[in-house]
């Protein structure tokens, strides 16, 4: 299955809720302000890349976990993609859009206002970090919800499921990085990793 | 414009001669987001892009399609509203026959 956390600008709440879905963040304690700052799209994303559906990694069910940023039009994301699975027939129980924006609270809309809409990151960048900590446990619990929800599946199911899937076009590795602190994710080899590479404009 | 509250729905609307479906989508001033999204979506699945082609039709909206579709939204001057959005698409139908038919064309150039 793919799941695909989505937010505003994907630059600090679905980031926040992959990392944690991944192992990257602890679920126990709240990360200091570095260990969100290292997270590769944490406060990255700008205007000219929001739809883009990014691959983080993939967790210790063999589920994909992605995310996007969908503006204010979480349901014009979730029927497009879902009117394209249906031209493709690709199931529904394939993919999951998992909405975080409930859980961002004013300050992390405020702080990434600041630092992605007019570019102040040296202003806007602790601000949304501080929000992102008090919104911590809230992420937390949703991801603890989704991967209740999503883990049902049996193991062997999604290697067979991940089996069948055709291999990317890039040969990027399955996660952004190892997890911080020699903590482990419980992650294991991509099978036919299902990633791709996003090329920046210009870049 | 009879589909309320069709905003991000993929419409199928047929095939045409080539046998290749033709499908429709309406999303407000989120063009940008939209092609990334669909990009994204053949690269997750793997899907060739020949298999998949997104013409953006709304550049060439005008004033009288974009008052057309804001008056259907209201109930009292709808029918305003569909003789202005009619109006609009008489004053660009060349111009989308064009679209259409440079599409057909490369269409049917493809191996």
């Amino acid at each position: 299955m793919k799941i695909i956390y989505h937010c505003y600008g994907g630059a600090h709440s679905s980031v926040t809720a992959a990392a944690i879905h991944l192992g990257l963040l602890p679920v126990d304690h709240v990360p200091e302000k570095q260990e969100f700052w290292q997270l590769p799209l944490f406060d990255r994303q700008d205007a000219d890349e929001h739809g883009h559906i990014y691959f983080m990694g993939i967790d210790e069910f063999g589920h994909e976990i992605y995310l996007t940023a969908r503006r204010s039009r979480p349901l014009v994301l979730e029927k497009v993609f879902a009117g394209l699975a249906g031209i493709f027939d690709i199931p529904q129980d394939d993919y999951l859009f998992v909405n975080v924006m409930e859980k961002v609270n004013l300050t992390m809309k405020f702080g990434g206002f600041i630092s992605r809409r007019w570019g102040f990151i040296r202003f806007g960048r602790p601000i949304v970090t501080m929000g992102t900590q008090a919104a911590y446990f809230r992420v937390v619990e949703l991801v603890r919800k989704i991967k209740d929800q999503v883990g049902k599946d049996s193991e062997k199911d999604s290697v067979l499921q991940r089996q069948q899937t055709a291999s990317g076009r890039a040969g990027r590795s399955h996660t952004y990085r190892t997890p911080a602190r020699g903590e482990s994710t419980g992650q294991k080899p991509a099978v036919g990793p299902a990633v791709f590479e996003y090329k920046r404009r210009g870049g | 414009m009879n589909i309320r509250d069709g905003e991000g729905n993929v419409v199928s609307l047929g095939s045409d001669e080539q046998g290749d479906k033709i499908y429709a989508l309406s999303v407000k001033g989120e063009r940008g987001m939209v092609h990334r999204l669909v990009e994204s979506f053949q690269s997750i699945y793997n899907i060739p892009e020949d298999e998949l082609n997104l013409v953006d039709s709304g550049v060439r909206d005008n004033l009288y399609l974009l008052a057309g579709r804001l008056l259907c939204g209201s109930r009292f001057l709808a029918p305003l509203g569909y003789s202005l959005a009619a109006a609009g698409i008489k004053k660009i139908y060349g111009r989308l026959a064009e679209l259409v038919h440079d599409v057909k064309t490369v269409r049917s150039n493809l191996p």
